[in-house]
């Protein structure tokens, strides 16, 4: 067991990389996200949220040019995990072309902010979190 | 016309005196009541038919050899009865064959030897004569009926057999540009447009069998290559005896042409709809306005997204003012569409306000039950535009002093 989690763990910090910025954390997703690849990405991200303290959660999916049901619920799960350790996530990115066939399938990105880019996920994180410390 | 009694029938006897009066005699033993007039010569003749002219046709019964001339000229060198104006019957001096073949291939009906038994026979003959000269007349009747009727129609009428054409109306030799003659014997498909021949030749099986009741348009080639169109029923007949088809169609060149028209004007209309279809105004820095006029449709439902999206990206725009006052209808299928560009504008980190929604489409929506969620609605753009500032992070306030 434990030597299967490190191969994952090994596979994930060489493929998505996760960057802090400010009490944030940023990823890109820049590969296709498939089965083993997407739980060692969750685990990765909510492993570092734990250990940075991270209070909110950046995703960019600029560089996807599809986004179907598997990642949809990939990431649903995520913001829901990263939302029970404290941490609120934005995705940033999203393709017009994209928008519109989740809209037409009727894929719900519940729990997930959106916004259109890095600066604006930034600001809205700020945001958030400066009006849940009131 | 009904007759109470029955009416005489006028004969012509074209003889001399002595026969004459010898014929007459047999015919006024017989109970039937014959009007017998004569005439000695060719030229008498002529002139009482001249002048009776416009009655009933008299029976006429002339000698073959008369003072000035043959009595077979008052047929005047038709070959068949149904050519006649009026029956004849020849009499003949002697038993000669070939005068009496030579009567029968010149219009005349009958023909009776005198100076033989033969001859007091003639009321009956008359008699036999007049039944066959009516069943003539009632058949010459019935063509003139038709092709008075197919020549005066408004309407194309054929008639193919053994899939050539072997009767075409007036109407039909006009809007092809054919002549009678250029059309007699033509293909039956030689006039449908090429294009159309397989489907013509389908329906009217369809037709003849009885499997289609519906007529059928299709095109033809005018003999100057011009284009009309045709609507057509076919008919089973029975044509000199044998199967053919009777054809009849109306021209609609005219309403295609008009059908086409109204196609192009609609087009029109739509394009230019499309144009003015998704204006998407920056009002402000960040903040969006789309001003909806006129039918959503599917088709611009799905442009209007696109145009939106994009436009959102291009300007990163945080607020989108859509107003629907301009919208005709909303019923359940363009409130899915503004409740789907809402969620796709969302998922851009956009925020949509709807304004403009007037009484009866306040009704509507709530009636259908239709759920707009979570979308903020607000009277118009104004206040649209003061709700997307202050979510902006603006205050809006007027100069001090200012009305």
């Amino acid at each position: 067991m434990n030597s299967s989690l490190r191969e994952v763990e090994e596979m994930q910090q060489e493929q998505i990389p996760i960057l802090k910025i400010e009490d944030f954390l940023v990823t890109s997703i820049q590969i296709p996200l498939h089965d083993k690849l997407a739980l060692a990405f969750q685990e990765d991200v909510l492993r570092k949220i734990e250990k940075t303290n991270a209070k909110g959660l950046i995703i960019d999916v600029t560089a996807l040019d599809v986004v179907d049901s598997f990642i949809t619920r990939v990431l649903v799960e995520l913001a829901a995990m990263a939302r029970m350790m404290g941490a609120k996530t934005v995705l940033v990115g999203l393709r017009p072309s994209i928008a519109i066939t989740l809209v037409e399938f009727g894929l719900n990105l519940r729990g997930i902010y959106t916004a259109l880019n890095l600066e604006k996920g930034l600001k809205l994180l700020r945001k958030e979190v400066r009006d849940s410390k009131l | 016309m009904a007759e109470s009694k029955v009416t005489s029938r006028k004969v012509l006897l074209v003889e001399n005196e002595e026969e004459a009066k010898f014929i007459r005699g047999l015919f006024e033993k017989d109970d039937f009541p014959w009007d017998i007039c004569w005439a000695p010569t060719l030229k008498e003749a002529a002139e009482w038919l001249r002048r009776n002219k416009g009655d009933r046709a008299p029976l006429v019964i002339a000698d073959y050899s008369l003072p000035d001339g043959p009595g077979l000229d008052l047929a005047g060198g038709v070959k068949t009865p149904d050519e006649m104006d009026f029956p004849l019957v020849i009499l003949l001096g002697d038993g000669n064959e070939e005068k009496a073949i030579e009567a029968l291939k010149s219009g005349a009906l009958d023909c009776v030897t005198k100076g033989e038994k033969e001859i007091e026979d003639l009321p009956r003959v008359a008699k036999d004569v007049l039944h066959e000269w009516d069943y003539i007349t009632e058949r010459r009747e019935a063509k003139e009926l038709f092709t008075a009727l197919a020549d005066s129609s408004q309407i194309g009428i054929y008639i193919v057999q053994e899939r050539r054409i072997r009767f075409a109306n007036l109407f039909l030799q006009r809007l092809s540009g054919f002549s009678e003659e250029e059309l007699l014997n033509m293909d039956s498909l030689m006039l449908v447009h090429p294009e159309d021949r397989e489907k013509v030749r389908k329906n009217a099986i369809k037709m003849l069998k009885g499997e289609r009741s519906a007529p059928y348009e299709f095109r033809i080639v005018t003999k100057d290559g011009r284009i009309k169109w045709v609507l057509e029923s076919v008919t089973s007949i029975r044509h000199q005896g044998k199967r053919a088809v009777l054809g009849n169609f109306m021209d609609i060149t005219e309403r295609k042409e008009m059908e086409g028209r109204l196609k192009e004007t609609v087009e029109k209309l739509r394009k230019s709809q499309e144009e003015l279809s998704t204006p998407v105004v920056q009002i402000w820095d960040r903040i969006l306005a789309l001003p909806l006029i006129g039918i959503i449709d599917s088709l611009r439902a799905q442009d209007i997204m696109e145009v939106l999206l994009n436009r959102i990206v291009e300007t990163g725009s945080e607020i989108v003012i859509i107003d629907i006052t301009g919208v005709s209808s909303v019923d359940t299928e363009v409130a899915n569409h503004l409740i789907k560009t809402v969620q796709a504008a969302t998922l851009l980190g956009t925020e949509c306000v709807l304004t403009g929604i007037k009484p009866e489409v306040a009704q509507t929506m709530i009636q259908l039950g239709l759920n707009m969620g979570e979308v903020p609605t607000r009277r118009n753009m104004q206040e649209g535009l003061l709700y997307g500032l202050k979510k902006l992070g603006y205050e809006v306030q007027k100069e001090r002093g200012a009305q």
